[in-house]
């Protein structure tokens, strides 16, 4: 590549910071078609909220150079969490500061380093500011959307020529799972009541299933009976569990009785694997920062990318537009209480509740994520990467509304090329 | 007839009310749907006004047909239930699971695949009032289910409803919450107040009597339920995203 050629797409990134712009909207035929499938076909039943399609027509394109950057940091940070973990699992200090439960805790001590290799999954919502790319959080217990990422792209591909997708993190997490399967029968856990959680083992089923696996969808740890590392289902004729995918989050466990056997999860790793293994729990704090002057592990990737993170008690007195409050075990934008959009008052008590539960919360510095352009007005994009086992596995992307990206956001593929030999001149971050 | 055609039946674009349906049971349906039933005959009748919606909340294959049986009235039916069946007989390839579900929604699978044809064939307007179709058994069962059973307990959340708003720009004043006993169930208590609050009617009509729904104001729950349903709650169905009740909710996955 010349010179010139190189000034030239400086010059075209420049027009869209962070890589990012969206993609020709597909036609509203054609958009209904998409939904359809989704809806009938491939087990995803959420693609409106109330009367409302939060399917975004357009796609998000992400010039591959800012991709490769994503991945890079996302594999960084990933290995990071990881050796935090394992520093992390024999401290109850830090777990007590981190917010997980005390009947957590007990369990983890002394749960290091798994027998077997497992199968570990991460996915990090990143959003482009105008000083970069900031990582709201990383999931690392229970991340969902790969039905998403994988099918919502593979459908909006059929009907646009020429866009690249990432990998596909549903094929490769199973390609995962199937590397280290020492047999061929999977438990899938989620909590009942729950569509969207079902439709996401549903997913997660099916490639496995396409794989020769035999899959069983359960809602309770009762469903298990655990011995020595081995779960078996309570049923008749019990059926022997070599890996179970557990989409059911770990605080959600903590609280149920514990005669529904729970605790079993905590004894996996010899012949039945649990994915996300539970050690998960220290990385999915949003508290994990505050560690960072007690742990040697440096975390420099995910240190950097993630906003300032203080107690609450820090941020007393401090202008509530600037911050953020976090539950510490928070999933798709619940438990986050931007201070810009609340009264005084209101902000008043939450952080006051806050103090009080210190370990419940945490403060977050506010950024503001930068806007593109829709056909239905601005949006701010967060583009989730998944990780798995270390390596980055394409993106669960959603735009949303609000500075928040929660359950009302727009769920959007992504593609990637590079933007001037495609020409793309659609819309550019505001 | 095919499963997108009876997907498209009962949730039709052209309907403002057809963005309500629930798309999960409709997903188990065969690809082709199989012989089709006679709707019976209601020996009931219901008055339809164009400011009126239904709310039928009865036992699931009970709820399609006397929803079929108002769309008779001039009423459109839009099923609301959102939950998975989990027969054998109606498994997706590659799904696995217990054959023992607390819930029975694969009879209403059924009886939504037995009466399609029948409600295509009422050639209903685009701007029929809404009978919301809810199963009464949605969250019944154990509360703490045995081992080997499918837990497809469901609930309704607050967006799976229209707001009183969204019913007042359609002209919608009233809302018949027809059961065969008036039970307001835990899920359902803060929709209907939120409607009353806001100016819905709330009224009921006990299933397939004579046609006069009674104006009943809904109240509170007592300090005792609520913390009998917050147990449940907390128990069987965590916290959801969404929330009934004014709770944020929220799935499991990040």
């Amino acid at each position: 590549m010349g010179v010139e050629t190189m000034q030239s797409q400086t010059d075209s990134l420049d027009a869209f910071p962070c890589g990012l712009t969206l993609g020709a909207p597909l036609p509203p035929t054609v958009l209904r078609a998409v939904e359809r499938e989704l809806n009938l076909r491939h087990a995803k039943w959420d693609t409106r909220v109330g009367n409302v399609s939060v399917l975004s027509p357009e796609p998000v394109l992400m010039h591959n150079r800012e991709w490769r950057w994503l991945c890079r940091q996302a594999e960084s940070a990933s290995r990071e969490l990881l050796a935090l973990e394992q520093e992390i699992v024999g401290r109850n200090d830090l777990q007590e500061l981190l917010g997980i439960p005390v009947n957590l805790r007990r369990l983890l001590q002394g749960k290091s380093q798994e027998a077997r290799p497992v199968v570990r999954a991460f996915r990090f919502d990143f959003h482009p500011t105008a000083k970069g790319w900031m990582l709201s959080e990383v999931n690392s217990d229970v991340p969902g959307g790969y039905g998403e990422a994988s099918t919502l792209t593979s459908l909006y591909g059929q009907h646009s020529s020429g866009l690249v997708a990432p990998p596909d993190p549903l094929v490769i997490w199973a390609d995962a799972v199937e590397s280290v399967a020492m047999g061929k029968v999977v438990a899938l856990l989620y909590a009942p009541g729950f569509m969207e959680d079902e439709q996401v083992v549903r997913s997660q089923a099916k490639e496995l299933g396409r794989r020769g696996f035999q899959t069983y969808l359960i809602q309770s740890p009762f469903a298990l009976k655990w011995n020595r590392g081995r779960a078996v289902l309570r049923k008749s004729p019990a059926t022997a569990i070599d890996i179970l995918v557990r989409f059911y989050q770990v605080e959600w466990l903590t609280q149920l009785p514990v005669w529904t056997g729970w605790k079993g999860m905590f004894h996996g790793g010899n012949d039945t694997l649990v994915l996300n293994p539970v050690v998960s729990a220290i990385s999915e704090s949003k508290r994990l920062p505050l560690c960072w002057p007690y742990v040697s592990e440096r975390a420099s990737a995910f240190r950097d990318l993630l906003p300032e993170t203080c107690e609450p008690a820090n941020i007393v007195g401090m202008t509530r537009e600037d911050w953020v409050l976090k539950a510490a075990y928070s999933n798709t934008g619940d438990d986050v209480h931007l201070g810009a959009s609340k009264t005084a008052y209101e902000w008043s008590n939450l952080l006051g509740n806050a103090v009080r539960q210190p370990r419940r919360w945490v403060a977050q510095r506010r950024f503001d994520t930068s806007e593109l352009c829709s056909k239905g007005g601005l949006v701010k994009p967060c583009v989730g990467v998944y990780v798995i086992n270390g390596c980055a596995a394409g993106a669960y992307v959603r735009l949303s509304r609000r500075q928040v990206t929660d359950g009302y956001a727009l769920e959007a593929p992504l593609f990637l090329s590079d933007f001037e030999e495609d020409g793309w001149i659609a819309n550019r971050l505001g | 007839m095919d499963r997108e055609q009876a997907w498209m039946i009962w949730a039709p674009e052209e309907s403002q009310w057809g963005r309500w349906t629930k798309p999960a049971l409709f997903s188990f349906l065969p690809e082709t749907l199989s012989s089709q039933s006679e709707l019976p005959i209601p020996d009931w009748s219901a008055l339809s006004q164009g400011d009126t919606a239904v709310l039928v909340e009865l036992p699931g294959p009970q709820a399609v047909i006397a929803g079929l049986q108002f769309a008779r009235f001039g009423y459109r039916p839009i099923a609301l239930f959102n939950a998975s069946p989990f027969a054998p007989e109606i498994k997706v390839a590659g799904d696995g699971g217990f054959s023992n579900p607390i819930v029975d929604v694969a009879r209403i699978v059924w009886t939504i695949e037995g009466y399609s044809a029948s409600l295509e064939e009422m050639h209903l307007p685009a701007s029929a009032p809404p009978a919301f179709l809810i199963d009464a058994n949605r969250s019944r069962g154990p509360l703490f289910p045995g081992a080997g059973m499918f837990d497809n307990r469901s609930v309704v959340w607050e967006t799976d409803l229209p707001e009183a708003e969204d019913l007042q720009r359609a002209g919608i004043r009233r809302v018949v919450l027809v059961q065969t006993n008036r039970v307001f169930r835990y899920d359902l208590v803060g929709i209907l107040l939120s409607w009353q609050t806001k100016g819905i009617e709330i009224t009921t009509q006990a299933f397939a009597q004579p046609w006069s729904p009674r104006k009943v104001v809904v109240k509170s729950p007592g300090k005792v339920a609520v913390l009998i349903r917050t147990f449940v709650k907390w128990i069987v169905f965590k916290t959801n995203s969404f929330g009934a009740f004014g709770n944020i909710a929220h799935p499991s996955g990040g």
